[in-house]
């Protein structure tokens, strides 16, 4: 049930299932959820808020914490199990990760969790005014990246601060900048630069442009673009706004409390949406060209997850719900090659529609 | 949905239910010998007909929600001139907006989560502003009341709903307890200071569509503002376009987005995230951002980032130039209006 690229995935996540424990039960946050990204691709999560992005994105970190917990599931990252990482020794680490990739100068002293996030996954947060410590020059944040990684002297890691704000196309004096003396897509191009010290073969983004306007946006995601190209490095592209995510993605995930309902090449969501939240999101955002149509959204709204609905959890606000199927949970299915839908009430109309 | 009423320039009909003239709003910041002068709004003027909506887009710090808390009176501007219904508010009032001034504007907050308090039931929330400006008399005439307008913004079933505490609501529902709120009053004008942008995407168009069938129904007047350009061609009849303070363009909503004709209107359209175009096709020339408002230097604001910038423009800041009947803006590129 899951694409096959044709080389190996950088990461390849099957079956995953999170919970949060709290004191009214587990909300189970992210069920059964299975994808996988290739080398130099960009693949995009979108969901509303609390549909479980964010979450995915620090469970392939690790920094997930109580009362989450990882129920099921696996994260392969070039298939070594980041999920097994705990109980693996440095060594056992360096022996797997050499099978797939170079030498790397790794220090002696991380744990293979450590030397896995940031050296192989690193991420950009949201808000770049949170991500950097005010208190600390930019300089110092991101020469300790490098630092606490690498065996190099200050000198070295000095001088790779100074190329990675050329790459971000940042003047080096600002090195010896704090964060506030920054504008807000300054600060979110250190972030991205922070992200990329230790060049790394995946990059998480969640939510990466939302704090900005769109002017900034623009430039920073151009940006991200160029250096994706240059470097070569694939990114998990998580965002709510369905118009920049088709934009800037290769292949989508659909997202709705906690499983992903659909799954196909970027265009095909725009031009081919197949299931029905797919299709209530698309009408949910107004074009800047055209004529002006009625837009409806989606009535009701996104469950609670501490009791999700039976079986498909949108049938409440679906309108092609069939009461007699109810109860039967949908599963992800191929429909036209690299097209995957969870649906089973409609399913008749999507082959239909996926056959044209 | 388009009923187009390009009703621009101040004294062409009726007098307009509110109408700002030249609104100038300079914040002190820093202390000492010699404090600085933030320049958040810098010769606003336009108006607000009944039954159309007036969208306000820019980005941050553009001064947007700077003129709703003008208009709405949090905060007295430095210079410049509110009319209501032709009467210069600023003038015949106190230093604070008087009852009958807020029987006629309202305002609606982006945050449906930070503008209810926890505290109290949604009836006793929608209760208060309908026993101070006398809108029902007696306690059954008031839950009466209460229960039309939870029923109005589709809050069903009001019976229900007047129980509710806002905890028990999802962002939609209690972002529709604000519209009962300001509709309470039985309001003119509205104020929308970004009333989907905390929203879920999924039940954004509810409460945009909502909007619009209470100016079409109430014949309410909607200043809308947003950061998003999209939303503004939806909703809006007219949209103007703020940056750095300024005024730069005004325009029928679709005739602007489709034929922008200030660089910064370009550049902000060229911005948006458009799908159907993809990323490469249409490359954001100016790059840079807003310049700091304190202290500005003379001249356009938007000079430093322009591609067409001239000599003058570092000079002074251009006059109105209209280009066509309702679209006007502000721009050394055009010939300035006689």
């Amino acid at each position: 049930m899951s694409t096959q690229p044709a080389t190996q995935p950088v990461l390849d996540v099957r079956n995953l299932y999170v919970e949060y424990m709290t004191d009214r039960g587990a909300v189970r946050a992210v069920e059964n959820v299975s994808f996988q990204v290739a080398p130099g691709e960009v693949f995009g999560l979108a969901g509303e808020s609390g549909c479980g992005k964010s979450t995915i994105a620090h469970t392939i970190l690790r920094v997930l914490r109580p009362p989450a917990l990882i129920r099921r599931g696996e994260i392969l990252y070039k298939g070594i199990d980041v999920l097994k990482m705990d109980k693996m020794s440095l060594e056992e680490y360096r022996k797997q990760l050499l099978a797939v990739e170079g030498v790397k100068n790794l220090k002696n002293t991380l744990n293979p969790i450590e030397a896995f996030r940031w050296d192989e996954v690193s991420m950009v947060f949201q808000s770049a005014m949170n991500s950097l410590n005010p208190v600390i020059r930019i300089s110092d944040q991101l020469m300790d990246t490098i630092l606490t990684h690498e065996n190099i002297s200050k000198d070295e890691a000095r001088a790779r601060a100074e190329e990675l704000m050329a790459i971000v196309n940042i003047d080096k004096r600002r090195l010896n900048s704090y964060p506030h003396e920054l504008s807000g897509g300054m600060r979110q191009r250190v972030v991205i630069a922070i992200a990329l010290a230790l060049k790394p073969s995946l990059m998480v983004m969640d939510e990466p442009t939302t704090a900005l306007d769109v002017v900034v946006q623009k430039d920073i995601l151009q940006q991200i673009e160029e250096l994706k190209k240059k470097f070569g490095f694939s990114i998990l592209f998580i965002t709510h706004d369905l118009s920049l995510m088709v934009e800037f993605s290769d292949r989508i995930g659909i997202m709705y409390a906690g499983e992903i309902v659909e799954m196909a090449p970027a265009r095909e969501i725009l031009t081919k949406p197949l299931h029905p939240y797919t299709q209530g999101l698309l009408t949910s955002f107004p074009s800047i060209t055209g004529a002006r149509v009625k837009l409806t959204g989606i009535a009701g709204s996104p469950p609670n997850l501490l009791r999700p609905p039976e079986g498909c959890r949108f049938h409440p606000r679906c309108l092609y719900w069939d009461k007699v199927d109810a109860t039967e949970s949908p599963r992800l299915e191929e429909v036209t090659p690299g097209h995957f839908v969870a649906c089973t009430c409609h399913k008749q109309e999507i082959l239909r529609i996926a056959a044209e | 949905m388009t009923t187009i009423d390009p009703q621009t320039q101040p004294g062409k009909s009726d007098v307009p239910a509110l109408e700002v003239r030249n609104l100038v709003m300079r914040f002190q910041v820093g202390g000492g010998a010699r404090p600085k002068l933030l320049h958040a709004l810098s010769d606003v003027s336009f108006s607000l007909n009944r039954a159309e909506v007036l969208a306000l887009v820019g980005e941050s710090g553009s001064g947007k929600s700077t003129t709703a808390r003008l208009i709405v009176r949090l905060m007295k501007p430095t210079g410049g001139k509110i009319l209501l219904d032709g009467e210069d508010v600023l003038k015949t009032e106190r230093r604070k907006a008087s009852l009958a001034y807020r029987r006629k504007v309202q305002m609606i907050f982006q945050d449906p989560f930070g503008s209810l308090s926890p505290n109290h039931s949604i009836g006793y929330q929608l209760e208060r502003p309908v026993i101070i400006h006398k809108r029902a008399e007696g306690k059954e005439a008031v839950r009466q009341k209460v229960y039309e307008l939870l029923a109005t913004v589709g809050l069903n079933p009001p019976e229900e709903m007047f129980h509710k505490f806002p905890f028990e609501l999802s962002g939609g529902q209690r972002q529709r307890v604000s519209v009962a709120r300001a509709l309470a009053v039985e309001p003119e004008i509205i104020l929308a200071d970004e009333p989907i942008s905390m929203l879920d995407v999924s039940i954004r168009m509810g409460v945009l569509n909502l909007l619009y069938r209470l100016k079409e129904e109430k014949k309410i007047g909607f200043l809308y503002i947003t950061h998003d350009l999209a939303s503004a061609r939806y909703i809006g009849d007219r949209t103007m376009v703020m940056y750095a303070g300024h005024v730069v363009e005004h325009a029928e909503s679709v005739r602007l987005m489709d034929n922008p004709q200030h660089p910064y209107t370009q550049l902000l359209l060229a911005a948006v995230p458009n799908p159907r175009a993809g990323l490469a096709t249409r490359y954001v020339q100016a790059r840079g951002e807003v310049p700091s408002l304190i202290d500005p230097k003379p001249g356009c604001p938007f000079a430093p980032r322009c591609g067409k910038v001239m000599d003058v423009c570092r000079q002074s800041m251009p006059d109105v130039s209209t280009v066509e009947p309702g679209h006007w803006l502000r721009c050394h590129l055009f010939t300035p209006d006689a």
